[in-house]
């Protein structure tokens, strides 16, 4: 049971550190949000230019940006900070605390974004409220994939991070998520872009809950009667990462030690 | 000459000792190339074209980017890190009053063997592609192809140094470099697909284009000459602007010694 208090002063010092470099809040705009989603909306409403896709500029251009922040939101970086804890003495001191280092972990990172998401994503999703077409699926299922998405990003992160009791560098196959995933994911095109075979092929892989799902959803370019499937696609694959996470972990703190003063 | 040679082994050391590092820096540029690879062959199965460029032409074009930004990784980018660095925790000294000069000593040290491991591969798949390609390619454009690319991995080398430099006069360059070079990987998309005040920009402002599109054109004889003259002249130019900068900057600068 996680206190109030802990979540109040955990989310006053993520907000304070995110202000505190005004500098550097300004260049990780336009360096990790703004000139990625402009880059890939101007590649691929460039690529579909003379194809006939089904889909508009505007279509598309809303597509990217959802996808794009989606993936951000839900992509972090604690597979290293894991991996960093695991190899020096923190882990130990995290699993002292009341609160299980995996809750940890997860609020520290979802409160680090609380800035970005209020202070970021906040235009584009005015500039979504202009061009798209709304919002036209019910609310608590736009909540579910999100939730599912958030789950697998933070489950893919766990997994990799735990690789740490076994090896001794995991920044490589962080990397490799990050590459592969931002591919797979449905983050630069959507799939609806690609062959019906193909299409079928990227549905088996439980990638496409990161962006492509929840994005496609939001956009309303999928189909509302497809829904229950898809959830239980969803809900399947994070149950199945949650529980490889958890076994990962598991094994791990077997044969981890650790010391402190 | 000797020294020289003492500093490559080195970098080679450096790179076999930690083995790990080495193998993750070799998974993480395999990835990167397969998931680029993957991504523009998933493409191809739904557009002919890239812009202006089939297929294997694109091909040509990614494994340009990737080779600019390999073989700068290999000669120069942490010697270019290790010089923002050094002007922060003033150190900067120390390489000025070494016997070689600060950037033999720098660059020398820096050799960064952990990338140098996947530069085989992508000179392969390069070569590869220029070989599909090769009805629309002659021995002329070839070496020009060379040496572009050889320009435009100094290119990336004195724009970073130009960009550190002003840390010389106290600006945060490092958020600044940090920007160049986000902006550096649209170089990786096609070009053509981008409006045409963008490709401006992107070419002659900030010449992302430069690593990629440019001496991918002068393979395909798709060049206009001004845009080639250019490519081989911006290092120079940047080389002349960073050494400006630089002297400037260290006319006030203090460092630490002891």
């Amino acid at each position: 049971m996680v206190s109030k208090r802990y979540i109040a002063s955990s989310l006053r010092y993520h907000m304070a550190m995110f202000l505190r470099y005004r500098l550097k809040v300004v260049t990780s705009f336009f360096s990790e949000i703004l000139f990625p989603i402009a880059v890939n909306i101007l590649f691929v409403v460039g690529l579909t230019d003379d194809a006939s896709t089904g889909l508009t500029p505007a279509d598309l251009v809303q597509y990217v940006i959802t996808a794009n922040l989606i993936f951000m939101f839900s992509m972090s970086d604690l597979d290293c900070v894991v991996a960093k804890d695991i190899k020096s003495y923190q882990l130990i001191y995290k699993m002292e605390a009341p609160v299980s280092p995996w809750l940890q972990y997860v609020l520290s990172d979802l409160f680090s974004k609380l800035g970005n998401l209020l202070l970021f994503y906040v235009p584009f999703f005015l500039i979504m409220a202009v061009l798209g077409n709304g919002v036209t699926a019910p609310l608590p299922l736009i909540a579910v994939f999100l939730w599912i998405s958030v789950v697998l990003g933070y489950c893919i992160s766990f997994i990799i991070g735990s690789l740490a009791f076994w090896l001794t560098e995991v920044w490589g196959v962080a990397a490799i998520k990050n590459l592969v995933l931002s591919v797979f994911s449905g983050t630069i095109f959507p799939f609806s872009l690609l062959p019906n075979a193909v299409q079928n092929l990227m549905n088996c892989l439980p990638f496409q809950y990161i962006s492509y799902i929840p994005a496609s959803i939001l956009s309303g370019t999928v189909d509302l009667r497809d829904a229950p499937t898809l959830l239980l696609g969803g809900v399947f694959w994070s149950a199945l990462f949650l529980l490889v996470a958890a076994l990962i972990w598991r094994c791990g703190l077997r044969k981890y030690e650790g010391a402190g003063t | 000459m000797h020294i020289y040679l003492e500093w490559l082994r080195y970098g080679i050391r450096k790179g076999t000792r930690f083995r790990a590092n080495t193998v993750a820096w070799m998974l993480a540029d395999i990835a990167l190339y397969g998931s680029v690879l993957s991504m523009y062959f998933l493409l191809g199965l739904a557009f002919d074209q890239f812009g202006s460029y089939d297929q294997d032409e694109i091909g040509l074009y990614i494994s340009t980017y990737f080779l600019v930004n390999n073989l700068f990784a290999v000669l120069f980018s942490e010697a270019v890190s290790q010089y923002y660095e050094k002007i922060l925790d003033g150190t900067y000294l120390y390489g000025v009053l070494a016997p070689h000069g600060m950037f033999i000593s720098v660059f020398l040290s820096n050799f960064n063997f952990p990338a140098l491991v996947s530069t085989p591969l992508l000179l392969l798949i390069n070569g590869f592609y220029v070989v599909q390609l090769s009805s629309q390619v002659t021995v002329l454009r070839l070496c020009l192809y060379a040496a572009t690319i050889l320009s435009s991995v100094l290119t990336l080398t004195f724009l970073f140094l130009l960009i550190f430099s002003l840390a010389f006069l106290g600006l945060r360059s490092g958020l600044l470099g940090g920007l160049i070079s986000q902006c550096f990987s649209l170089a990786e998309k096609p070009d053509t697909v981008f409006p045409k005040f963008a490709r401006y920009i992107f070419t002659y402002v900030l010449p992302a284009f430069m690593i990629s599109a440019v001496p991918t054109r002068i393979l395909l004889s798709r060049n206009n000459w001004g845009e080639a003259l250019y490519c081989l002249l911006l290092p120079w130019i940047l080389f002349l602007l960073f050494n400006k900068v630089e002297a400037v900057g260290l006319k006030t600068y203090n460092g630490v010694g002891g």
